[in-house]
C-alpha cells in the first residue's frame, strides 16, 4: 500500500509538468506578438517592454518553463495585465458559482443513473436492458449546451417555472444548469451502473447468499450494490473533468458568474494570463482528483493497489 | 412494445445489435446522402439574406422558418451537415493515425518509449476536453484548420492509450511469438499480425468519437470559437437562435434535433458495430463500455 502510494505520487510529477511546459507554450503559439494583439498595435514602447517582461517573454523559453512552474508550485497562477490583479484573486471570485454546479450536476448524475441502473438490472434484463441502452445512447448525444438551451424553452419560457438567467435566486438558479450537465452524464451512469450490477449479481457470492435464504432486495442492496458501487464511484471520480467542462460551457448559456464567464470576458479583453491560470487550475483539479479516487480505490480494494503497482512499474519499463 | 417481444425471441428476428447497428447505418447514409446532395435539395441558398422576411416561422414560404437575417433554415441545416461530416470525419481519421502509430509504438516497443508516450498521453488527459479546446483556440484563434488541429490534439491520447492496451495484449499470443522466431521484421509483424487483430474495439470507438466530435465541434462553434458565421455550422446556428429562444424557438430546436439525430446515428451506428464485432464482451456485461463518452 505505502509502495502503491510512493509510485501514484511519483508519476504526478512528470504529468504536472507538463501541464506547466504546455501552458507555458500557449504564449508561443499566437500568431504575431502577442503583446500587440493584448494592447492593440498603439501600445508605447514603456508599457510593451513591461508587459513584455511581465509574461516572462523576455528570457529564454527554458527559463520562462522554470519560472513558471515554480510560480506554480507556489500555488501562484500568474497576474492578469488586464485586470491588474493577480489571478488567483480573479479565480477565487469565480470558482465558487462553478464549483456548486458541478456539485448539483453530480447529484443529479447519481440520484437519476443509480435507481435507473439498479432498477434495469434487476427487473427484467432484456426489456429494461434495451430501453437503457437505446434511451442512454440517445440522450448522451445530447450536448449538455444544446440541452440547456432545451430546457431554457421549455421550463423557462413556456412554462416559466425556474430561472433562466443569472444566480441571483439562490439554489433555484442552478437547478436547469445542473440538470442540463448532470443528465447527458446520468445517461451514460445508468449504463455503467448496470453493467457493474449485472457483473456483481453473476459472482458466486451473491449465489451464495440467496442460498442462505437472505430476502432478495438485501442482497440486491447490501451485498450486491456496495460492490457494484466501486467502479461507478471511481469513474465518476475521472469524469470530474468532464462535469467541470460541461458546467463552464452550460454558464454561458444561463449566464451565471462563474469560469465559464469568466474564460468569455477573458477571451474578449485578449486576458491570456488569465486564461493561461484557468487552464492550469483545471488541469491541477483533475490530477488531484484522480490521485484522490486512486488512492480510495486502493483503499476499499486492497487488490487492486497491487496490480496497479505492477501495471505502473510496467508501463515505466 | 413490439421491440420487447423480438428481444426476448433472440434468434427469431434480427437480433438487438443487428437493428441499432441498421438504424444508425441508415440514419448515417442519409446524412451523408443529404450533405452530398446539398446543392440539389436545398430550396435556398444558405447565405442569402432577406431582411423583409425574417424570423418567419417554419411552414410559410420555408419549411422550417428563417433566422433573424431572413436566411432559410432548412438550406442552412442541410449545408452544415458538410460541416459536421467533414470536420468529423477528416478530425477521426488524423486522431486515428496518430493513435495508432503511438500507441501501438507504446505497446510494442514498451521500456522507454512506451513510457515517454504514456506519460505525455496521461499530461494531455489531465486538461478537462473542452476547455483545453476552447483555451487554445482562443489562443491561435478560431477557424476550421485551427479547430481540427484542435481537435485531433484533444483526442490522439485516447486513442494511443486504446491502442497500446490491444496491442499489448496481442503481443503475447503465440503466433506472434512465432512469427518472431520465424525471422519476421518487428513493423512486418505490426502489421500483418498485431494490428488487424485489435481493429474492432478501434473502429467502434473511432465510430463513436465521430458523434463526440461533431458535439465538440457545435460547441466550439457555438460559443464562436469553431466556425465563424456566416457560414452556415449548426452550433453558429444555435449561437444565433439563442438570442431569439423567446420569439423563435424553431431556430433552437430545428438546428439542435440536426446535431442529436446526427450523434445518435454515429453513437447507434458504432453501438451496433460492437455487438456485431464483440458479441460476447457485450453480452457480459450486458453493454458496451462506453466509448461514446467525451463531451
Amino acid at each position: 500500500m505505502f509502495k502503491f502510494v510512493v509510485k501514484r505520487l511519483l508519476i504526478l510529477v512528470p504529468v504536472l509538468i507538463g501541464v506547466s511546459f504546455i501552458a507555458c507554450l500557449l504564449f508561443y503559439m499566437i500568431p504575431g506578438d502577442i503583446v500587440l494583439v493584448m494592447l492593440g498595435q498603439h501600445v508605447d514602447p514603456y508599457t510593451y517592454a513591461n508587459v513584455r517582461k511581465s509574461l516572462g517573454l523576455d528570457i529564454p523559453f527554458w527559463q520562462n518553463f522554470l519560472t513558471f512552474t515554480g510560480d506554480i508550485l507556489k500555488g501562484d497562477l500568474g497576474f492578469s495585465y488586464i485586470q491588474q490583479r493577480p489571478v488567483n484573486v480573479i479565480i477565487a471570485e469565480a470558482l465558487p458559482v462553478t464549483t456548486k454546479l458541478t456539485v448539483v450536476a453530480l447529484m443529479v448524475t447519481v440520484l437519476v443513473a443509480l435507481p435507473l441502473g439498479v432498477l434495469s438490472a434487476v427487473r427484467d434484463r432484456r426489456a429494461l436492458g434495451v430501453a437503457v441502452n437505446t434511451g442512454s445512447i440517445i440522450w448522451f448525444s445530447m450536448p449538455s449546451f444544446l440541452l440547456a438551451l432545451f430546457l431554457q424553452l421549455l421550463f423557462g419560457v413556456t412554462l416559466k417555472w425556474l430561472p433562466i438567467s443569472g444566480a441571483n435566486q439562490g439554489l433555484l438558479s442552478y437547478v436547469l444548469p445542473g440538470l442540463a450537465v448532470g443528465l447527458p452524464l446520468a445517461a451514460y451512469y445508468t449504463r455503467v451502473t448496470r453493467a457493474s450490477l449485472l457483473d456483481v449479481l453473476g459472482q458466486e457470492y451473491i449465489l451464495h447468499a440467496f442460498g442462505r435464504g437472505l430476502p432478495y432486495r438485501r442482497v440486491v442492496i447490501r451485498h450486491g450494490l456496495r460492490n457494484a458501487l466501486i467502479p461507478v464511484l471511481t469513474q465518476l471520480g475521472m469524469d470530474l473533468g468532464m462535469f467541470m467542462a460541461g458546467a463552464v460551457l452550460t454558464e454561458t448559456v444561463f449566464n451565471l458568474p462563474g469560469m465559464g464567464r469568466l474564460v468569455f470576458s477573458a477571451i474578449n479583453t485578449r486576458d491570456f494570463p488569465l486564461l493561461r491560470g484557468i487552464l492550469v487550475l483545471f488541469a491541477v483539479i483533475v490530477v488531484l482528483v484522480n490521485l484522490v479516487v486512486d488512492l480510495l480505490y486502493a483503499r476499499f480494494d486492497p487488490k487492486m493497489a497491487g496490480i496497479m503497482v505492477r501495471e505502473k512499474t510496467h508501463a515505466a519499463g | 412494445m413490439l421491440q420487447d417481444k423480438y428481444v426476448s425471441r433472440p434468434g427469431k428476428t434480427c437480433p438487438y445489435g443487428t437493428r441499432v447497428f441498421w438504424t444508425g447505418a441508415v440514419i448515417v447514409v442519409i446524412l451523408i446522402i443529404m450533405s452530398l446532395l446539398a446543392p440539389f435539395i436545398s430550396p435556398a441558398d444558405p447565405l442569402d439574406q432577406n431582411l423583409s422576411a425574417s424570423l418567419l416561422g417554419p411552414g410559410a414560404g420555408s419549411y422550417l422558418g428563417t433566422d433573424s437575417l431572413g436566411r432559410d433554415v432548412f438550406s442552412r441545416i442541410i449545408y452544415g451537415s458538410r460541416i459536421s461530416l467533414s470536420v468529423g470525419i477528416t478530425v477521426l481519421a488524423l486522431t486515428l493515425v496518430l493513435g495508432t502509430i503511438l500507441g501501438t509504438a507504446a505497446g510494442y516497443f514498451g521500456g522507454v518509449i512506451d513510457s515517454i508516450i504514456m506519460r505525455v498521453a496521461d499530461v494531455f488527459m489531465s486538461f478537462p476536453p473542452l476547455v483545453l479546446a476552447l483555451i487554445a483556440m482562443a489562443f491561435i484563434g478560431p477557424g476550421l484548420v485551427n479547430l481540427i488541429i484542435i481537435l485531433v490534439i484533444m483526442r490522439w491520447s485516447q486513442f494511443a492509450r486504446l491502442v497500446r492496451g490491444q496491442v499489448m495484449a496481442i503481443r503475447s499470443e503465440v503466433y506472434v511469438d512465432a512469427a518472431r522466431v520465424s525471422g519476421a521484421r518487428a513493423l512486418g509483424i505490426i502489421a500483418r499480425h498485431i494490428l488487424p487483430n485489435c481493429m474492432s474495439p478501434i473502429i467502434v470507438a473511432g465510430t463513436m468519437s465521430i458523434g463526440a466530435i461533431i458535439i465538440d465541434e457545435t460547441a466550439l462553434s457555438f460559443l464562436g470559437l469553431g466556425i465563424q458565421a456566416p457560414e452556415p455550422s449548426w452550433g453558429v446556428m444555435l449561437a444565433d437562435a439563442k438570442n431569439y429562444i423567446t420569439i423563435a424557438p424553431w431556430l433552437v430546436i430545428f438546428p439542435g434535433l440536426a446535431v442529436v439525430i446526427t450523434v445518435v446515428g454515429f453513437n447507434l451506428l458504432g453501438d451496433g458495430l460492437g455487438y456485431l464485432l464483440n458479441p460476447k464482451q457485450y453480452e457480459r456485461a450486458g453493454v458496451g463500455r462506453g466509448d461514446f463518452k467525451g463531451q
